[in-house]
């Protein structure tokens, strides 16, 4: 094969990836460029065009973060969904439609408009805000330690040195213990429950992981026992694409109608108390 | 040890879901085949070509579906193509093409290394007949070759069935991602693992010996019995 046709190959390759799956895809979307038009007037961004049309407002989330987002049956419960149904219904959305990916999978499923917004306890960090926006805060959690009940040994942070910690691949434990304990041993797994696991088979020494999901396995396992001291404040924000400023605003004013009504206060006492 | 409670697979709306799930599972995989093996009849028939064109082309599919990961290419396909180009992507239709096509490259192998063992001698045979090529491939090379893909075909199918577990990544709800939701809301990790362990057992060792009771009834001879 000469040069000519070896590129020639190559970009065949690409093009047919992109022809095949185009003639089939589906359907293309006709008002993707709408929200970037600059126009101040609400009703000119996508998102809430969409909420006032069609009633209903596409949430993305991973529901294996249990008291949070987690799935009994065909059901979405935890605090997440109580509290995004009542966010949409301020917002004007009378359903809120459930899309269940991998954690790793929402901020793209969030670019590729998959849904409008991402309520999955997902923190609001610096490099996260360089891809997608955030709404105000509308949880504050923290990282923890979690070891087995009769580990007496790690007490801290500085007691992690040399040893195994679990932590899920993408979250901001990850980050944090690479830069604040530089000599343990991450293992990095895909899911909340595959850390747990972890811990339970003595693979790993402890789990670094969001305080409320910890709390929640102890309670229900009683195996593990939760560190007494978070490592971090953390805050929970929901997820927007940045071209949808007018809808992260109104998100903003529909948690802060939520929260001055009182309806905030009722969903914190039925999951964590 | 620890203490196992299978009981929580029993429960009816358990067992349902796990059981929809496997049904999602199965028909998203055939369908993903079905279009596998029309991709594979191209492709192979693509690289079988006289025409340069078509065989570049048939290579050039082959090498970039079989030389990266299915994961990647669901990525690609269901988060890149809107992202990229604006194009909507609908999950479920995104996972049966992608696993298609992927397969496609596989089955493609499988039915030009079935067509190409057939003894030179067949297709000679058919031309003196009076055949042209095309009639001889259609009458006498490809229902011999068909009989030899079947055993390579069935592996094909049954490995496609497992990769299906991949669709989790792009929000299908297939058996895996099914038992991993169950799996967060009870924490009973194991017993639902084993569940559907067996589930994908039964499902594939049944297609299995659909795929041997096929090839004892379309074998002709008993040589190398």
């Amino acid at each position: 094969m000469n040069k000519w046709t070896k590129k020639s190959v190559a970009l065949l390759a690409i093009s047919m990836l992109i022809f095949l799956t185009a003639a089939c895809g589906g359907k293309e979307t006709s008002n993707s460029g709408a929200g970037q038009q600059g126009d101040s007037a609400a009703s000119q961004d996508a998102v809430l065009k969409k909420i006032a049309e069609s009633k209903t407002l596409d949430v993305g989330l991973d529901a294996t973060f249990k008291p949070f987002e987690y799935k009994t049956g065909d059901k979405y419960e935890g605090f997440d969904i109580d509290l995004i149904q009542a966010v949409a219904k301020e917002l004007g959305a009378d359903k809120v439609n459930f899309v269940d990916t991998e954690f790793k999978g929402l901020i793209p499923g969030l670019q590729a408009k998959k849904f409008d917004i991402i309520a999955s306890s997902m923190y609001i960090t610096d490099e996260r805000k360089q891809t997608i926006d955030f709404s105000d805060t509308y949880f504050p959690g923290g990282l923890s330690i979690m070891v087995k009940k009769d580990n007496d040994s790690i007490k801290g942070l500085d007691d992690l040195k040399g040893k195994k910690v679990s932590v899920q691949i993408g979250t901001k434990s990850v980050k944090y213990l690479e830069e604040n304990a530089k000599e343990t041993k991450l293992v990095k797994v895909e899911k909340n429950t595959e850390m747990f696991l972890e811990l339970e088979t003595g693979k790993v020494d402890a789990v670094v992981t969001g305080l409320p999901a910890a709390k929640t396995y102890v309670k229900e396992k009683g195996t593990m026992k939760v560190l007494p001291d978070t490592l971090t404040e953390e805050f929970y924000g929901y997820g927007i694409r940045k071209e949808n400023a007018e809808f992260t605003k109104a998100v903003n004013e529909a948690l802060k109608k939520v929260k001055d009504s009182g309806q905030y206060d009722q969903i914190v006492k039925k999951w964590f108390e | 040890m620890q203490q196992f409670d299978f009981s929580v697979i029993g429960e009816w709306d358990n067992i349902r879901l796990l059981l929809q799930s496997l049904w999602l599972t199965v028909v998203y995989t055939f369908a993903g085949f079905a279009l596998s093996l029309v991709l594979g009849t191209v492709i192979s028939f693509g690289q079988m070509s006289k025409l340069k064109a078509f065989r570049y082309l048939a290579l050039a599919y082959l090498s970039w579906f079989r030389g990266t990961p299915l994961l990647v290419q669901l990525f690609l396909l269901y988060y890149g193509l809107p992202i990229v180009f604006g194009i909507d992507t609908v999950p479920w239709v995104s996972g049966i093409i992608a696993l298609g096509m992927y397969s496609g490259a596989y089955a493609s192998q499988i039915i030009r290394g079935a067509i190409q063992s057939i003894d030179k001698g067949q297709m000679e045979a058919g031309r003196s007949l009076g055949f042209s090529h095309m009639q001889t491939m259609r009458k006498i090379i490809i229902p011999q070759a068909v009989t030899r893909m079947l055993a390579p075909m069935t592996n094909e199918l049954i490995s496609l069935i497992k990769n299906s577990s991949l669709l989790s990544t792009i929000t299908v709800v297939e058996l895996f991602r099914q038992a991993n939701l169950m799996i967060a809301d009870t924490y009973k990790t194991m017993e639902f693992l084993i569940a559907i362990a067996v589930l994908y057992y039964l499902v594939n060792n049944l297609i299995g010996m659909v795929g041997l009771a096929l090839e004892r009834r379309l074998s002709t001879g008993d040589d190398l019995r």
